[in-house]
């Protein structure tokens, strides 16, 4: 399941006064078993992008590829959408916008269905998905709307994960979590990673980027401005690219600022920034 | 998602537009009202009308209004014209003469009936765009200042018209607001394969429920929150207070009101020469000397 996007031009409010053009000509691919993030400040539209990865947004023109699934701007011939659907799986930021049901079961129950599964079926699935997100059984028969942030937010992409999908695109998963909430979100995206599944991550916390993505995809006001590995994003970030550096990085800066000649483009955690501390300072004395 | 009922203001900047909205309400109200008289010919009738529908379209030129999107509000009067028409062409009168077709089963179709529907709906067409017209130009701030403002002599018996029009204000800032979350709504369901736009009843009512519920949640926990954040400021519902816009009135307000004035006096005047002194344009068009006479006969009886 690889992801093509070609020459994707979206405006909305369009034939309104107010129209506005989201994203000018795309053009990225995003390979099989990717373990990637779309970054960019605000308004950059990110979200607008992952929205066409499973149709849900039509392209004003250009193309999405999708394995053998194509997205273009006519409507009439993107067909399959349901079945695009089921292949990718959008998470988006907020649970609130997707949870409906009496209880948390029967809420990650309602993917499966629409797919035709028998009631079994979906209930083994949704068991599946629920515990793969770390919710016990003793969330099943409650009110997903009495869950907290956190709780709620794994429900909501269990919902997701309830259909199996190839390729998983989280829109800010770990927005408004405190940390323990995002070492959860994150470990379970690492699980689903090393169980083939394509990752693709939005967000602005660069550290996660750093720590977790092979590949990250800048954008900057409707246009992509960076494609590479995210330690060669940071170590030649610029003012104009309007994003923030990683906590590691900004602290390697002031490290070299210093005269500490660390290499930017190796480092993706505190220990190996620990280690090559320990070189350096090595150096010095010896 | 945009097709309401009401027309969305889009912000354009002509002359419609800027008309002060007090001033835009009672000019409004007075272009309907000759949408009421009736004059004593049918053909008299249709050319009045002819020339209401004209002068009402110059206007939405003006504004850039689309034709397309007043159209729509016909769409959504489609049960009360199907109603008109049945009721029109089905239900005997004796005061229909001109048949139109006369069907073998004893059931005869009038041309009297079909005017009248055909009258009718392009009346209500009318008085449905004029209003949308309103909301086509005029933000909803400056209408519900405008509906307080025309509410204030209702204080004298206490009755609460700041605290309408704050709702009101509220309800309508909203609508946008409320409209874009159940996009993302909408959205955010497809994506886990429930279909709103196809499938059987129970289907669609299930799909129905995915969007209502969380819509309702999210409108629920806003109000909260803007209820919270306004007491907060120390919002006072009773408080006197001053306004953040001014509303001058501007040339374009007076023009405005001259115009319509004049059209709406022609119109009454019109009107009164009828009921007077049936016009019948046929015979006007016929000679044009017995036509000056006749309007001088009319105008003089009038006076």
């Amino acid at each position: 399941m690889s992801i093509k996007v070609c020459d994707l031009h979206y405006s909305y409010g369009l034939k309104t006064p107010n129209v506005f053009e989201a994203l000018h000509g795309l053009n990225l691919e995003i390979s099989d078993h990717a373990f990637a993030a779309i970054v960019g400040e605000t308004g950059s539209g990110k979200t607008t992008l992952v929205q066409h990865f499973n149709g849900l947004a039509t392209p004003t023109s250009g193309t999405v590829y999708i394995d053998d699934f194509v997205v273009t701007s006519n409507k009439r011939k993107n067909k399959n959408l349901m079945q695009l659907r089921k292949k990718v799986g959008l998470v988006f930021q907020f649970p609130e916008y997707q949870l409906f049901e009496s209880t948390v079961e029967k809420d990650v129950m309602v993917g499966p269905k629409n797919f035709k599964a028998t009631d079994e079926e979906a209930k083994q699935v949704a068991h599946e998905a629920l515990a793969a997100v770390g919710i016990g059984e003793e969330f099943y028969q409650r009110s997903p709307f009495d869950l907290s942030g956190g709780e709620k937010r794994r429900v909501a992409i269990a919902g997701i994960l309830a259909l199996k999908p190839d390729i998983l695109v989280l829109d800010e998963p770990v927005a408004g979590l405190d940390p323990n909430g995002v070492n959860e979100i994150m470990s379970l995206l690492t699980r689903l990673y090393n169980g083939g599944t394509t990752i693709i991550l939005v967000t602005h916390n660069m550290d996660l980027v750093l720590e977790y993505c092979h590949d990250v995809y800048a954008l900057h006001q409707g246009n992509l401005i960076y494609t590479g590995t995210p330690e060669q994003l940071f170590s030649h970030v610029t003012d104009e690219m309007a994003l923030e550096i990683p906590t590691i990085y900004s602290m390697i800066n002031k490290l070299n600022d210093r005269g500490f000649n660390i290499e930017e483009g190796k480092i993706t955690n505190v220990s190996e920034l620990v280690s090559q501390i320990v070189e350096r300072l090595g150096e010095r004395n010896g | 998602m945009d097709n309401t009922i009401f027309g969305r203001y889009t912000n354009y900047d002509t002359p419609i537009h800027r008309i002060e909205p007090r001033v835009k309400i009672i000019l409004m109200i007075i272009l309907i009202v000759p949408v009421f008289f009736k004059f004593t010919n049918w053909y008299t009738n249709m050319i009045m009308v002819a020339i209401l529908l004209i002068f009402f379209f110059l206007i939405t030129a003006l504004s850039r209004t689309k034709i397309r999107t007043l159209l729509r509000s016909l769409s959504t009067m489609w049960f009360l014209i199907l109603f008109l028409l049945v009721v029109y062409l089905f239900v005997p009168n004796s005061s229909y003469h001109i048949v139109m077709v006369q069907f073998s089963g004893g059931y005869t179709l009038y041309w009297d009936s079909v005017y009248q529907c055909f009258y009718i709906i392009i009346r209500l067409f009318l008085i449905v765009a004029i209003a949308m017209m309103l909301t086509c130009t005029t933000k909803n701030t400056d209408l519900t200042y405008a509906f307080e403002w025309y509410m204030a002599p209702l204080k004298v018996v206490h009755f609460p018209s700041h605290a309408i029009a704050m709702t009101l204000s509220i309800a309508l800032r909203f609508i946008p607001t409320l409209l874009e979350e159940s996009s993302r709504i909408l959205k955010a369901q497809e994506s886990r394969g429930i279909d709103f736009s196809h499938g059987g009843f129970g289907r669609r009512f299930r799909a129905i429920i995915a969007l209502i519920i969380p819509l309702f949640n999210s409108a629920f926990s806003r109000s909260d929150e803007l209820a919270h954040a306004m007491e907060a400021r120390g919002y006072d519902p009773n408080a006197k207070r001053t306004r953040y816009r001014k509303y001058p009135l501007h040339s374009v307000d007076l023009y405005a009101t001259l115009i319509i004035l004049a059209f709406f006096g022609l119109f009454l005047a019109l009107y009164i020469i009828d009921r007077n002194n049936p016009i019948d344009i046929i015979n006007l068009l016929s000679g044009v000397e017995t036509n000056s006479i006749f309007i001088v006969e009319a105008v003089e009886e009038v006076l």
